[in-house]
């Protein structure tokens, strides 16, 4: 019944996660092939298998393997809270980065690393970056109020990330490093350089546990886009809906930005662009962005990677080249709306 | 297919020594520095032959103490697969290198040794006599010791204590417990930044590199074509006013990024530099 009332769209949705699938499977290969080593990808995986000792086979699975699959997870929770974010608040423009999530995030897992407990206990990186996450997500959602204007959530998050911003600079002040300072600034813009199976190890089972807890609030999603009252008719306590979205940002933003850095904008770029071919159901959205993600993280990790020159480009400044002037049209269209 | 021979080599090589027991005493065969100050160990302590490749900067005249020496070696662009491929069976890092990197090379089997801020002569002294112990040449560490401490000895002039002040790029100086401030006070300088409260290195305001008013200024080299906030505040007229007629020392930035022996010779240009 409701399909006849679907508008119709440009094309199927199994298509376009079947094909968003393809597209992942291939940029991961691409990740794998990505890098300095000659590395027959077929041949080494051969060696590997038959669990030959080699250079290449150790290059492939201890050094391309953990950032390959963490380019995958960290671009998978990017856009599938981006896109959950965006459900909730009815706001273009909610994204982790933006809204103060990722900056929180950071301070957590930067006063944990800098004043030795990931050291003394690796999970508290984690840990400490979901507390973080969990916080700011928290604050923005009381600051700004869920159905506030685009401009009161902005504001919002431009505090909590300035906020987060100046404690992480206080933290490094008083940290016992003299360059963690200078260390962190690279840190901020994101990397998976030099990743380890450890960092997937620590990360993954918190990103898993995130997606988990995002991906079964699609109907409350769906039920809250036809208005608050609607929602509530149809049994959905809105407070809860929000401390589960919470709680599922935090779990996979704050373990993701702990292993890979703040890396902005994916989360704003991909429900947008997968939006118009899967109509406006924020359940319809999760899954696509969740891969569209995945392959855009990828595919930018890649095009690092082949970048010539040294040192290697930080991943957030690829984001957030292709993201800030998506960015800014949104802003564009946002008033053209208003006029 | 030469580069295939290399590889095979190279693999060999890793697989021979990455059962992590290259034995006691052996001599590390193929040393990868990932880090400026970590290149001028390699290169002053390690034959040519057994350095398997440098940091980038090695070969900037203006950065790299060794430009000279490290030119013609291989260079690395600092990530594990660069480091591996090269079949390492010791890195040298420095202390501002990825923990990232450090983390991969240690989890694959492969010793690492980081250098640490060394903030007295004293600790320059036993981290170069560290890192030759692990080069197995404690006796080209004890030499480069020796040069220290020749530099080390033209030491304090006489008379009265001038009062000198090391500024860098945006205001960035040196206090009380740090290298520099050792060689100050071995050139018989006063620290002015240290009178200031300095402690450790911090930024000196322009307002208090003013009232100091400084005998000498000590900066390092102007690089050509690098822009410097430090530099454009010393056109500043409360600065011009208050250092007019006052002497400014300028290091070469070789001299001055590292802490190495080599950084003794810091000593007398300091010393000749006395009013």
């Amino acid at each position: 019944m409701s399909m006849s009332l679907a508008p119709a769209l440009p094309v199927s949705r199994h298509l376009l996660i079947g094909g968003l699938a393809v597209l992942v499977g291939l940029l991961f290969i691409g990740s794998l092939s990505a890098g300095r080593a000659p590395l027959a990808l077929l041949a080494t995986l051969r060696q590997v298998l038959a669990q030959e000792p080699s250079l290449l086979g150790l290059v492939l699975v201890e050094i391309r393997l953990p950032r390959a699959v963490l380019g995958l997870m960290v671009g998978a929770t990017l856009g599938l809270a981006g896109a959950a974010l965006q459900g909730l608040t009815r706001n273009p423009l909610a994204e982790p980065g933006l809204i103060g999530v990722s900056g929180s995030a950071a301070l957590g897992a930067v006063g944990v690393f800098y004043f030795g407990l990931a050291q003394a206990f690796p999970p508290a990186l984690p840990l400490g970056g979901m507390l973080g996450a969990a916080v700011g997500a928290a604050l923005v959602l009381l600051l700004a109020g869920r159905g506030a204007s685009p401009l009161t959530l902005i504001l919002a998050g431009v505090a909590v990330t300035s906020l987060a911003g100046a404690l992480t600079s206080l933290a490094l002040n008083l940290a016992p490093s003299l360059y963690a300072a200078f260390e962190i600034v690279f840190w901020l813009m994101g990397s998976l350089a030099d990743r380890s199976l450890d960092h997937v190890w620590m990360a993954a089972p918190f990103m898993v546990a995130g997606w988990v807890v995002l991906l079964s609030l699609g109907r409350p999603l769906d039920a809250l886009s036809l208005g608050d009252e609607a929602a509530r008719s149809l049994g959905f306590d809105i407070g809860r809906v929000g401390v589960r979205l919470v709680i599922g940002t935090a779990l996979c933003v704050g373990a993701a930005v702990a292993v890979a850095g703040a890396i902005g904008f994916v989360g704003l770029v991909v429900p947008h662009l997968l939006r118009p071919l899967v109509g406006h159901r924020p359940s319809r959205v999760l899954v696509p962005s969740m891969l569209g993600g995945a392959a855009l993280l990828l595919a930018a990790d890649i095009v690092v990677r082949l970048l010539p020159g040294w040192p290697e480009l930080q991943l957030g400044i690829i984001t957030a080249l292709i993201g800030a002037p998506f960015f800014l049209v949104l802003v564009l269209r946002g008033r053209r709306g208003e006029a | 297919m030469v580069r295939a021979a290399a590889l095979g080599f190279l693999m060999a090589s890793l697989l021979a020594t990455s059962a992590l027991a290259a034995p006691l005493g052996a001599k590390p065969a193929h040393i990868v520095s990932l880090n400026l100050c970590a290149d001028q160990y390699v290169v002053r302590l390690a034959e040519r032959a057994r350095i398997a490749s440098l940091s980038p900067l090695a070969v900037d005249p203006e950065l790299s103490a060794v430009a000279g020496e490290a030119a013609g070696l291989p260079r690395n662009r600092g990530r594990a697969e660069d480091v591996i491929l090269l079949g390492p069976d010791l890195v040298i890092a420095g202390d501002t290198t990825d923990a990232a990197t450090l983390g991969l090379l240690r989890r694959l089997g492969i010793p690492v040794i980081e250098l640490e801020a060394a903030t007295t002569t004293q600790a320059v002294r036993s981290q170069t006599q560290r890192v030759a112990n692990a080069f197995g040449e404690p006796e080209k560490g004890e030499a480069w010791i020796a040069t220290m401490d020749a530099a080390l000895g033209t030491g304090r002039g006489e008379g009265i204590q001038p009062r000198a002040l090391y500024w860098n790029e945006n205001g960035f100086s040196v206090g009380q417990g740090t290298l520099m401030d050792e060689f100050f006070h071995r050139a018989g300088y006063l620290n002015a930044a240290r009178e200031a409260g300095l402690a450790g290195y911090g930024r000196v305001p322009l307002e208090t590199l003013v009232l100091a008013a400084p005998d000498l200024l000590v900066m390092s080299a102007k690089v050509p074509g690098r822009a410097s906030n430090a530099r454009a505040l010393l056109a500043h007229p409360a600065v011009k006013a208050a250092m007019a007629g006052k002497r400014q020392l300028e290091l070469p930035a070789a001299l001055s990024t590292c802490e190495t022996p080599d950084s003794a010779a810091i000593v007398p240009l300091l010393v000749a530099a006395r009013p």
